[in-house]
């Protein structure tokens, strides 16, 4: 007999009700079933009206995330053998509005991260034709661990701070500003600094941690917040003696 | 840009988040801890205070030995040591340390600290017990 699987799927089809509804999917099981393929099976030869992103199956595009048993996970990384309970729970990723069934909307984030400037900012861009910008190998380690982030919000969905209050800036966004903060071709240290400093900052951060123990990338946003904190209050410092 | 018309529902934050796994948990007794801490350092400025009065000190004496207020130092005591542990913990990770072009592993950090708090709080022992 082919062994099956129930998945409990928190649904929200806003055409239908204004709250949310558990569905029961029961369909077969594979030991090498990894929860997006039993989201995918559910769309494909259940109920093709259940929502849910995916795009690479290889934990590199962060648009799988959802609360696996109450946890914030890619559900293409979590592998359904890995599961202790007989019912796998399926929900949208904590702390954000639902669009429908697991799709959030990720408007919020978009915008802070923006507000972040995670890009190289340069004071002279130098003409390409004199060259890339080298760095060492040491150069690249410092920033090598936050540049992983793939941008999944799911330290977002762990992170208790946002959940309360979601103007917080947020663990992905201030690991990113730590990123380009620690490149040594960037100039924009302080431009970031300011915004990092400010409300909502790295100063909301009470350090639970739980957003570097949830990254499916090892990012550490936890340690890259702390971290920032020590340059952020010398930012400080220097806008109030400009002269220091 | 368009105007957003799509319907969300908007998931909110349970009072009981805390509950949810372990590490929250211990978080939460992170916190709570410095409750305590306060409680006991308040007392122990009000105890300084009262050194110049010998009535109010004596007075002040027979709360604090008091088998609820030495129940109280005990849970204080522990949630310092708590608070201290768990500090050392974060901080270690936060903290890199480089040691010949390597980082030095956090645990590592954390070891080097615990024993230097050890040190520190025995030298304290020392002069506040020992006269030295």
């Amino acid at each position: 007999m082919a062994l099956e699987i129930v998945l409990l799927v928190k649904r929200f089809r806003p055409e239908l009700s204004k709250e949310p509804f558990y569905q029961e999917y029961q369909i077969p099981y594979t030991e090498d079933m990894v929860v997006l393929d039993a989201l995918n099976y559910i769309n494909d030869e259940v109920d093709s009206t259940l929502a849910h992103r995916w795009s690479c199956r290889m934990g590199i595009c962060g648009s799988c995330g959802a609360m696996i048993n109450g946890t914030p996970r890619l559900a293409c990384a979590t592998f359904l053998r890995q599961l202790t309970r007989g019912i796998v729970e399926v929900e949208p990723l904590d702390h954000f509005p639902v669009i429908k069934d697991l799709v959030v909307d990720m408007e919020d984030f978009m915008q802070k991260l923006a507000e972040v400037m995670p890009w190289l900012i340069r004071e002279k861009i130098k003409p390409l034709d004199r060259g890339e910008y080298f760095q060492t190998p040491g150069q690249i380690r410092l920033y090598g661990q936050q540049s992983m982030c793939i941008n999944c919000l799911i330290c977002y969905s762990a992170c208790p701070v946002y959940g309360l209050d979601s103007e917080f800036l947020g663990p992905a966004a201030i690991a990113l500003a730590y990123r380009y903060n620690m490149d040594s071709r960037d100039q924009g240290r302080e431009k970031r600094l300011s915004r990092l400093v400010g409300k909502s900052g790295v100063w909301d951060c009470t350090y639970v941690g739980e957003c570097s123990v949830v990254c499916p990338k090892d990012v550490d946003p936890a340690g890259a917040i702390q971290r920032l904190k020590f340059p952020g209050s010398l930012h400080v410092l220097k806008t109030l003696l400009p002269r220091l | 840009m368009t105007e957003k018309k799509t319907a969300t529902y908007v998931q909110k934050m349970p009072a009981s988040w805390w509950l949810r796994n372990p590490r929250y948990l211990a978080y939460m007794l992170r916190e709570l801890s410095s409750i305590f801490i306060l409680v006991y350092i308040l007392t122990f400025l009000v105890q300084i205070l009262l050194l110049r009065d010998r009535n109010a000190y004596d007075a002040f004496l027979a709360i604090v030995e008091s088998p609820f207020f030495v129940a109280f130092t005990a849970v204080a005591f522990a949630f310092a040591v708590y608070h201290g542990v768990t500090w050392w913990g974060l901080t270690s990770k936060v903290l890199q340390i480089s040691f010949r072009g390597k980082t030095v592993p956090p645990a590592l950090v954390l070891l080097g600290a615990i024993m230097m708090w050890a040190v520190v709080s025995f030298l304290v022992y020392l002069l506040l017990f020992r006269g030295v």
